[in-house]
């Protein structure tokens, strides 16, 4: 095992970057913080189809989600591909597809919404309303109103209701799958 | 006397095929640093998911008889071998139901010592990687208020500027971020002492 400072190859040099170990130690203040702005951009992550990618906002061990935007509206939308792509086996699709059914049969105000399901680059894409909220936990250490707080809760209370009137189940019910937006209304995620 | 590890290191413990947690932790750490090396070299978000999936695939069946040696070559400069092999084999396959069956013979014969200094930009991103992980690991356990001023420092707030926004005096702000960074170089070298850490 190797002791003391990770040496880096110094042909990193020849991009204009001080020779520096791989902690950054050697490194001055200004080209630490370079470093760490650097590191830390935003990947462009160009196309889905006719989608623009955004960015990344998740993934499991079934999907990856991205914020995207769509093509002539420009709405600002949240794509759902299955995280396997092309390697997806007959029943992992199933599954995926079976998720899209169910949450196209949702219409709730307080679930989040399903715009269309599509088949793009040979995949199914779900793809739904884009809510810019916080988790109901960070949003409710903020609230001083107990009673807002219980709004809202009633409200997720209703929703969950709503699905199990229709047979479905969420499974994994939890604050970060809860986004409360500037409204101080609550959406539910994550039917799959 | 060198550190211990003082757990199995996760390449050793993703040998195990049935070691989900392993396997979450490995998938974990490289996802980031896949996708983004991909992205770099021209793939679509898209393409570069695929041969993320061909890079696992190819882990889950070869790792179980890896042996890791650091003093024959370095971890993550066999892994790059293997990411632009597969990135290769990806573009030679257009056919995207082929794709699943890409054999990667010759990359079960490899071992360590085919290990091949990486580019400036696998490098690069290597590097990045570690920086980043490890300020995630010191956002769950750095107070919210020094992760906060030595991000803002970072991002080129002046001290001053920090100091106000935080209610914190200077010399206090100067301090964190000192505190701070040296933090970050400690986590940076332990994560890689123990993706280094040869077979037990």
């Amino acid at each position: 095992m190797r002791d003391g400072p990770v040496r880096i190859d110094d042909r990193l040099d020849n991009e204009g970057w001080p020779a520096f170990d791989a902690t950054g130690s050697r490194l001055s203040e200004s080209d630490f913080a370079a470093w760490f702005r650097r590191a830390h951009e935003p990947v462009e992550l160009g196309r889905l189809g006719p989608y623009e990618l955004l960015s990344e906002i998740g993934h499991g061990a079934q999907g990856t989600v991205f914020k995207a935007r769509q093509p002539g509206t420009k709405r600002e939308v949240v794509l759902k591909r299955l995280a396997a792509g092309t390697f997806a086996t007959p029943r992992m699709r199933a599954r995926f597809e079976r998720e899209i059914e169910v949450l196209a049969a949702l219409r709730h105000p307080n679930i989040v919404t399903v715009h269309a399901t599509e088949v793009v680059e040979g995949q199914p894409v779900l793809v739904m309303e884009w809510v810019d909220g916080v988790p109901i936990d960070r949003w409710a250490a903020r609230q001083s109103s107990t009673s807002a707080v219980l709004k809202a809760f009633i409200a997720v209370c209703e929703a969950v209701h709503h699905a199990h009137q229709r047979g479905v189940i969420h499974c994994d019910l939890k604050p970060s799958n809860v986004l409360v937006d500037r409204e101080s209304r609550p959406h539910v995620l994550d039917f799959g | 006397m060198p550190p211990q590890p003082t757990r199995p290191s996760l390449l050793s413990r993703v040998r195990d095929p049935a070691d989900q947690a392993a396997w979450a932790e490995f998938e974990a750490t490289y996802r980031d640093l896949l996708l983004r090396y991909c992205r770099r070299c021209g793939l679509s978000a898209a393409d570069a998911e695929d041969v993320r999936q061909i890079v696992l695939l190819r882990l889950v069946r070869a790792l179980p008889r890896f042996r890791y040696d650091p003093a024959a070559g370095r971890f993550h400069d066999w892994l790059y071998r293997v990411v632009r092999n597969a990135i290769a084999d990806f573009r030679a396959c257009p056919d995207p139901a082929s794709r699943a069956v890409l054999s990667g013979s010759e990359f079960e014969r490899m071992s360590i010592a085919d290990a091949s200094p990486a580019d400036p930009l696998w490098e690069q991103e290597w590097r990045d990687n570690h920086l980043r992980r490890a300020m995630v690991a010191l956002r769950e356990t750095c107070d919210e208020r020094s992760v906060a001023a030595f991000e803002r420092v970072m991002h080129g707030a002046s001290l001053d500027e920090v100091a106000s926004e935080l209610g914190m005096s200077y010399d206090a702000v100067q301090k964190s971020v000192r505190r701070m960074r040296k933090r970050v170089e400690g986590r940076i070298a332990a994560q890689i002492r123990e993706e280094d850490a040869p077979d037990a």
